[in-house]
């Protein structure tokens, strides 16, 4: 029972890292996460 | 919705003012194309006024693409008012732009911003003078202190209510006033009168963006043709220089009765430091100066004494809170001392013992044992138990992070395989890369105050100076300078870069630059390997530099990149102290991030790394490994297959192999991954043992150097609009670590004394790179 629980936990957790990552690259951003990031990822060619 | 656009210079307070104004969080740096796209907010003190912080341009024609995304906005999308943002130290370069806004018909409100720089300097500007020249409301305001932001908002709603039309009040010269009428009359009757003057002098100026929006007639552009002919005949000058001289004679004569100048020829602040920053002679020893105390701070003292304390008491077994208990431990711990190593070699029968070091794992010499020594442990072991003095008995105790979940996993029963995923594989990994979050904290905190003081733009300036020389643009470090960051951004910087070959080159070459995901790596080897010295951090960016400028000279003398390097200008601002909240938000929003990113991308990594270093095949089959059988593991076999290709560059072994491949996902996993490999707590201890300064210094470059990040290689694929280009970039960047670190290796090694056939391949690679540095450069006028 036990280890179901903190497997149940873990797959959470894990879940939620996919969810996060697939929103962040839909949002628009380059999906870098980096740290240093100035958020000018979303720049699009004019033409 | 009344919509107001923020437009102004670079460096003239836009977006600290765009941030003021809508309470967002904006990142303000001090070069040019941090911003590239607009942004937009309502305005804190009224949710029916939007505001549009539109990119930093000098112009409104169409030459960068900073300038084109304004003017396209400007044009196309109609905002309601324009707030044309001034920087009052610098008033005459500034009001090039706003003349140019001031024909575009649209409500403007001209705001004069650093009047506190302005004041402090004992200058003074009339700005009601000012607005009667200019046509326009002009207000004093100051963005960084928040001074008369307010009014500037609310002059600009105020226009837009009286629905203003804006006149300019600027008169060319008579022939050209007289070119412009002849336009407006033949191209542009059925516009707006108020929008007409802007496309007028666009088309006398012979704008090929604007002709092709307004799609002209060719006998209609043959007929304008003709007058603008006339005009530069008489003028003798071509359209544009026309229009530009005309506007600077009309600034010049606004600024004559606008603005007293206290110290007229005198230097500024700004001048002064800039004569010392960037001389010719001390400009590089300062900056290496400079980037060493930066590292030093950051990695040597406050950085590693607060990742130490987090490596060890968080993510170790635990301390003792405030300190309360830890010196009655430490005296229990001391009287306690050899008791277990004396006893445990007395029942092995030996007459002698040894210890060994935590940290270094360094064997003492073997200390003979007496029947006194045996009593008095066999007193301590009576006093103290078998395992020694338990800290939680001494004062409050809080256990880290592994032993709690250790605690509650085996509470809960929980399965073998479960509980070594989430403590050899999850808090390993993650908490390696979470140690290093004071480190980054510290350092992101000093690089913030560089880049809000303005001196990170001084930096480009100087290396321009250097570039030059070797074939190469100062215009081409800007993007470095934005990939010390993220490689990402940095990537996308080189869209700045006219020449085509100068910015294939520069997008191969801006990753040579550490970025911030680097950082613990180059904190990890620091520590572990060279006990902690602040030279190999700093010495990090000047292999980066130092591969860019080799790169830069040897791909230059190659067909595909020949040619003369780009002219480059740029403005550097005036030095001023950072606000504390600009420098503190900066550090939180990076740190942040980095934290945000273990979370994700590196936990996934360390659960997959886990999972093929910790099964494999044994005598029994398939199944879980013990810590001692990892060498058995999936991840092993397959680390060890190409494991071999990194023998000559001294660490040929699977664990440093997979560590970088895994580096690729994201450059912080390569921490992480030691973290699963070497053993959690142990980390440090068995990479010291595992490198020495050479092969460290080797696995150092070849990382720092090599293809980098998933997210920087697409970047690199959609800047170059070619797979040939990026297959050819990747390789260049793997190719160049892997020589460098060859060269580091081998004849690191043979200057030791170690001469094999590895110093001869080593020789000829350096013989190899030297000869392609020095060759005749026939491509070269």
């Amino acid at each position: 029972m036990g280890t179901l629980i903190v497997l149940a936990v873990v797959v959470a957790i894990v879940a939620a890292a996919i969810v996060s990552i697939i929103r962040k690259k839909k949002s628009g951003g380059c999906g870098c996460g980096c740290s240093g990031c100035t958020k000018s990822c979303s720049q699009r060619k004019l033409d | 919705m009344i919509r107001i656009a923020l437009v102004g210079n670079p460096n003239s307070g836009k977006t600290t003012l765009f941030n003021a104004l809508t309470g967002s969080n904006q990142f303000v740096g001090n070069w040019p194309g941090v911003t590239v796209e607009k942004k937009e907010g309502t305005y804190r003190s009224d949710k029916n006024v939007g505001i549009t912080d539109l990119p930093g341009i000098y112009s409104l024609s169409p030459y960068t693409l900073e300038e084109v995304v304004a003017r396209n906005y400007l044009i196309n999308e109609n905002p309601d008012a324009v707030l044309n943002i001034v920087d009052g130290t610098n008033l005459e370069r500034n009001l090039y732009l706003t003349t140019q806004l001031a024909e575009l018909g649209l409500p403007m409100v001209v705001a004069v911003n650093m009047m506190d720089v302005v004041a402090k300097q004992g200058d003074k500007i009339d700005t009601k003078r000012l607005a009667a020249e200019l046509g326009c409301p002009v207000v004093e305001i100051s963005a960084l202190k928040g001074t008369g932001i307010e009014k500037a908002v609310a002059e600009a709603v105020q226009a837009v209510k009286k629905k203003v039309k804006m006149v300019s009040p600027h008169s060319f010269s008579g022939c050209v006033e007289h070119a412009i009428a002849h336009i407006e009359e033949a191209v542009l009757h059925d516009m707006p009168d108020e929008k007409q003057r802007w496309y007028a002098v666009k088309l006398f100026e012979r704008d090929k963006k604007v002709q092709e929006a307004l799609k002209i007639d060719k006998s209609v552009l043959e007929h304008i043709e003709s007058d603008i002919k006339a005009c530069e005949k008489e003028l003798d000058d071509d359209a544009e220089s026309i229009i530009t001289n005309e506007r600077y004679t009309y600034i010049a004569s606004i600024i004559g009765g606008c603005y007293k100048k206290k110290n007229v020829g005198k230097l500024s602040t700004t001048d002064k430091i800039d004569r010392v920053v960037t001389n010719r002679w001390l400009a590089l020893p300062i900056f290496a100066l400079v980037m060493w105390l930066v590292y030093y701070v950051a990695m040597v003292t406050i950085g590693t004494a607060a990742t130490d304390w987090t490596n060890d008491n968080l993510f170790g077994d635990g301390y003792h809170l405030f300190g309360i208990g830890g010196s009655a431990y430490e005296a229990a711990a001391e009287e306690y001392g050899d008791t277990a190593e004396i006893l445990g070699a007395a029942e092995a029968g030996e007459k002698t013992y040894v210890t060994i070091d935590d940290e270094t794992m360094e064997v003492s010499d073997p200390i003979e044992i007496t029947d006194d020594m045996v009593a008095e442990a066999k007193a301590m072991e009576e006093k103290y138990g078998e395992e020694g003095p338990d800290p939680a008995d001494y004062g409050v105790w809080v256990p880290g992070i592994p032993a709690l979940i250790e605690k509650g996993l085996d509470a809960v029963e929980c399965a073998d395989w479960l509980k070594g995923l989430v403590l050899d594989g999850i808090v390993a990994g993650v908490g390696a890369v979470l140690g290093f979050v004071p480190q980054m904290l510290v350092l992101f905190l000093f690089l913030a105050f560089l880049e809000s003081c303005g001196y990170m733009a001084r930096i480009a300036f100087i290396l321009d100076r250097i570039f030059r020389r070797f074939g190469l643009s100062g215009k081409s470090f800007i993007p470095m300078l934005v990939g010390v960051g993220c490689g990402v951004p940095g990537i996308m910087a080189c869209r700045t870069i006219e020449s085509e070959r100068d910015r294939r080159m520069t997008i191969m070459t801006t990753t040579f630059i550490p970025c911030g995901a680097k950082v613990p790596f180059i904190a990890l080897v620091s520590g572990a390997i060279f006990g902690g010295s602040a030279w190999v951090a700093t010495s990090a960016y000047f292999i980066g530099i130092g591969a860019i400028i080799c790169s830069g000279i040897i791909l230059k003398k190659t067909k595909m990149f020949s040619g003369d390097p780009a002219p480059f200008v740029m403005e550097l601002p005036a030095y001023h102290w950072p606000t504390v909240g600009n420098v503190l938000r900066s550090m939180w929003e990076r740190g942040w991030s980095f934290i945000k990113k273990a979370g994700t991308i590196i936990l996934l990594s360390t659960i997959f790394v886990w999972f093929f270093s910790f099964f494999g095949w044994t005598e029994g089959g398939f199944g879980m490994l013990e810590e001692d059988q990892l060498d058995s593991s999936i991840l092993a076999k397959l680390g060890s297959a190409i494991a071999w290709i990194f023998a000559p560059l001294g660490w040929g072994n699977w664990q440093a192999t997979v560590a970088s491949i895994t580096g690729l996902v994201a450059k912080e996993n390569i921490v992480g991954t030691m973290g699963i490999l070497y053993g959690g707590e142990e980390t440090w201890t068995n990479m010291s043992q595992a490198f020495n300064h050479l092969s460290g210094m080797s696995f150092l470059i070849f990382n720092l150097l090599c293809a980098p990040c998933f997210a920087a290689m697409g970047a690199i694929k959609r800047e170059m609009n070619s797979g040939k280009w990026t297959a050819f970039a990747i390789t260049y960047q793997c190719v160049a670590a892997y020589i460098v670190g060859l060269i580091v290796y081998q004849l690191g090694m043979a200057f030791t004394g170690s001469f094999g056939i590895g110093t001869v391949f080593g020789a000829a690679a350096l013989v190899f790179v030297v000869y392609m540095l020095f060759r005749k450069d026939k491509y070269r006028i």
